[in-house]
């Protein structure tokens, strides 16, 4: 097969110029702290609190993701119905939508005077501007991950276990929690895995509707962002490398689930 | 892992399977079909919704606000660079790791999958450090003078890092799934290496291909934060509700001084409706101006702000009417504007133009000191020299004036050492000091002839490198504790408050026990609104009862030794100030001293008549 040295030549310069140099400077840059100032930095209070902000959060919308991305996958491979085109491609939103609007449009909805918020906020469900109000952008944003890492393996799914299944006298519940359930689990596991990672580092779309309250509602990615502002570089590194091992924890677990995934996959025939 | 088979064939399927009951059937599609509605389409039609609330001529008019299109512009040029780099990006990936198997292939998938799951705010804080003017790259590319930061190639650069995984992770997903054997075949028929490419992978890879090029664009468009932090551009996520209309009064402002002169009171109309809206320091919001990069997603989180004064909670009973008069005076200004726009520019042939920014809203005293050393250099150069002044917030956010005026963004900026004291701690030397035995006056006089002049030239180009010449003006009175709900009784009672501070006294207020946020002053209002701080000190009565400082604390309380002494720096680009002549120069320089007394005057007749006038009101 031709163009080995091109293909891989040219991929390798183009990530270390644009992905892996800037991500050096940035330890570089956290690197002329001392450890004991970097520890400061990353485990004072707000930072401590910001964690937990964005942890809860993220935790919550990938929980949400969860059952969302499996019902919409399983409506979509398993039924027929008018419309199921349009809600296919209504999925990828969040992927188009800039992250900006779909914070204001979500504040928009979710506060006092908004539609949801109407409603909501006289039954003691404040949305906006709290934790819960963090969740729901974080979903909006990560919504597509679980529905399309799951929908390809529901679709190749084999009748024949389930019939096989049923022929056992399993009832409909029986198949789906026994037999369908655990080979989906490694997509959505992956799935979720990966929602996980945008929550994370999700910005645009959480500030908006977040309020911001250092301790109470304010997530890591704001708090690296106020430290820039400030000129304080080295805690905005410090915040910053933070966040770069947590995507790289999550990177490995997705890739972890992955790789279990494909060895599943390629004893399948 | 997101590549979706849509063209899946949905086989015959056999006569039933789990979950084809008709009720199951239905729950779950109703189910399915609630869920999209309320968590995916529910805001798009928001949005929709309010895009069209006022007709379709307002809607018109904003899409074509040259702001509007000027950011489209902006941002149909990046994707134009962006999208195909980040193709042949992901056709090379995907076929080195589809193709081979070498030593590392699972690493470099993941190295390229790693954008993916990296904060967007990470991915611009480390181009930050690669080409800021503190970065790796920064101060030697400044050298060969290519600006990266704050301008298009960051942009780029940003946008290039976030997507770069999208098309290589779709086309790798497809061809690993798809196989050799095809390309294999051709080969063996004698294809070159480019008739393969151009006949077998591409056409099988063409839909992939589309798919990671549409969500490449889609990401390119809406990307907010990592532009956010590069760009130099975005409004603080603090910002106040009331904030768009700066913008407004600014061109206000410009449309006067056109007209006549350099009067601060062009902006009348302005200043007084807007009295305790929220201003300050940082309130600014940017005019339009076709050196600044604002991508949609920027212009449209400042646009939401009218969106978002709208839904947040009305803090001061006020608010709807100040609401109403805003949309009011928006109309106005908005005429005024194009009236401005409309009338023939002055030639500025022979004329040097500086263009300065000020770290103070338009209605902040400060902003009138500002406007009177701009008076005196303008009028003592006789029209070859002068300075366009801007308000806050107009290029850039008042923190980082003195990183636009050191990589050229802007020449000259209006503010307090205490706004970089983040850089380096002697910049309190030069304001912001407690006590050192001395008031203000005799600060300057220090800075004059104690040798403070060559300390700061020290700090400033040898320490830090900056790329700057700075003057100070304006002896400030020793600045009071600020504004508490409750007055603090002793030192203890400072202990765990959130007090908002700059400057060394950030550091002594930290020491005391008290929880110290750094903010510029158009945050101020908001933060207290939203107890995000407790209390806080500004600088003056005049200032801190023009933002409204008396709307949301009660006590005022005077003494203090935490700010004896500051004064404005007023600072130039150093390679702009030596290409001036002379006389120039010395203007510059002089006007400094100039406006030391008349800002004194002002500050000594405004500060007693507000303070005095507070003390009469009670509040």
């Amino acid at each position: 097969m031709p163009g080995f040295g091109l293909t891989l030549g040219c991929t390798l310069t183009y990530l270390a110029l644009i992905v892996l140099l800037p991500l050096a400077a940035l330890l570089l840059k956290a690197g002329s702290m001392s450890l004991a100032d970097y520890w400061a930095v990353v485990s004072g209070p707000r930072a401590v609190a910001s964690y937990r902000v964005t942890l809860g959060a993220a935790a919550l919308a990938t929980a949400i993701n969860a059952v969302y991305g499996l019902l919409m996958a399983w409506v979509l491979v398993r039924y027929e119905f008018p419309g199921r085109r349009l809600l296919d491609a209504v999925v990828d939103l969040p992927f188009a939508l800039p992250t900006a609007v779909a914070g204001i449009a979500l504040t928009a909805l979710f506060a006092r005077q908004g539609w949801f918020g109407a409603v909501l906020e006289p039954l003691g469900l404040k949305v906006a501007y709290t934790p819960l109000g963090i969740a729901i952008a974080m979903a909006f944003t990560s919504a597509p991950f679980v529905v399309r890492t799951v929908q390809p393996v529901l679709e190749d799914l084999e009748a024949e276990v389930e019939e096989g299944a049923r022929s056992l006298g399993a009832s409909d519940l029986a198949i789906f929690w026994r037999v369908i359930l655990p080979q989906l689990t490694p997509a959505l596991l992956a799935g979720c895995a990966l929602a996980f990672a945008r929550c994370l580092g999700e910005f645009g779309a959480v500030i908006f509707i977040a309020g911001n309250q250092p301790l109470k509602t304010e997530i890591t990615s704001l708090l690296a962002f106020i430290r820039l502002e400030e000129f304080d570089y080295p805690a905005a590194a410090a915040i910053a490398t933070v966040m770069l091992a947590a995507a790289f924890v999550m990177l490995a677990v997705t890739n972890v689930i992955q790789a279990f995934y494909l060895r599943y996959a390629e004893r399948a025939p | 892992v997101i590549a979706v088979e849509h063209d899946s064939a949905r086989r015959a399927a056999p006569a039933r399977r789990a979950g084809d009951g008709p009720v199951v059937r239905r729950v779950l599609i109703g189910a399915a079909l609630v869920l999209t509605l309320v968590l995916l389409v529910a805001p798009i039609l928001v949005i929709l919704a309010r895009a069209f609330s006022g007709g379709i001529g307002p809607y018109a008019a904003n899409v074509l606000h040259p702001e509007t299109l000027h950011a489209v512009r902006l941002t149909l040029l990046t994707v134009a660079v962006v999208l195909p780099v980040n193709l042949l990006f992901g056709l090379a990936a995907a076929w080195a790791i589809t193709r081979f198997r070498f030593r590392g292939r699972r690493l470099l998938l993941t190295l390229v999958e790693l954008p993916f799951s990296i904060s967007p705010i990470v991915a611009g804080t480390v181009y930050l450090f690669l080409y800021g003017s503190q970065g790796l790259f920064g101060p030697w590319l400044a050298e060969q003078g290519v600006r990266v930061m704050f301008s298009f190639p960051a942009i780029v650069l940003v946008s290039l890092f976030v997507t770069s995984p999208f098309v290589a992770r779709e086309l790798v997903t497809l061809m690993q799934a798809q196989g050799s054997e095809e390309e294999e075949a051709a080969l063996t028929l004698g294809a070159s290496g480019l008739q393969l490419f151009w006949r077998v992978t591409l056409p099988n890879v063409r839909w992939a291909l589309l798919y990671g090029a549409i969500l490449c664009t889609a990401r390119t468009i809406g990307e907010f934060g990592a532009v956010s932090v590069v760009s130099g551009n975005v409004r603080g996520p603090d910002q106040h509700p009331a904030a768009p209309d700066r913008a407004a009064l600014q061109r206000l402002q410009r449309a006067g001084r056109v007209r006549g002169g350099d009067d601060p009171d062009a902006a009348g109309a302005g200043d007084g409706g807007g009295q305790g809206v929220g201003g300050g320091e940082g309130a600014g919001m940017r005019d339009r101006n076709p050196f600044t990069l604002r991508p949609p997603g920027i212009v449209l989180a400042r646009r939401s702000r009218i969106t978002e004064a709208e839904t947040m909670v009305d803090t001061t009973g006020a608010a709807g009417a100040r609401r109403r008069f805003l949309k009011g005076a928006t109309v106005t200004v908005a005429g005024a504007a194009a009236g401005a726009v409309a009338m023939p520019n002055v030639s500025r042939a022979q004329t040097a133009v500086l263009k300065m920014q000020g770290a103070w809203g338009a209605k902040d005293v400060f902003n009138d000191m500002a406007l009177e050393y701009v008076e005196r250099v303008n009028k003592m150069a006789g029209g070859r020299l002068k300075i366009e002044y801007l308000i806050a917030g107009a290029v850039v956010k008042p923190f980082s004036l003195q990183d636009a005026v050191n990589d050229g963004v802007l020449d000259a900026g209006h503010h307090v050492t205490a706004y970089w004291y983040g850089k380096h701690k002697a910049a309190s030397f030069f304001g912001t000091s407690p006590c050192w035995g001395w008031n203000a006056a005799q600060g300057l006089a220090w800075i004059h002839k104690g040798g403070g002049k060559e300390l700061y030239r020290e700090l400033v180009q040898d320490v830090l490198k900056l790329n700057i010449v700075g003057f100070f003006a304006m002896p400030m009175p020793t600045q009071p504790l600020g504004w508490f709900k409750k007055a603090p009784a002793t030192p203890d009672d400072m202990r765990g408050l959130k007090y908002r501070t700059v400057g060394l006294a950030a550091d002594v207020m930290q020491a005391v026990g008290a929880r110290v946020a750094q903010l510029p002053g158009g945050e101020i209002l908001p933060a207290m609104e939203r107890g995000v701080i407790d209390a806080f000190e500004f600088n003056n009565p005049t200032s801190d009862r023009r933002f409204g400082a008396q709307d949301v604390a009660k006590s005022y309380v005077m003494s203090s030794y935490h700010q004896a002494t500051e004064f404005f720096e007023i600072m130039f680009n150093k390679t702009k100030f030596d290409s001036l002549p002379e006389e120039h120069k010395a203007i510059l320089e002089y006007a400094a001293e100039a406006a030391n007394t008349s800002n004194y005057a002002l500050a000594m007749d405004n500060y007693s008549n507000d303070l005095s006038g507070s003390r009469a009101r009670g509040r």
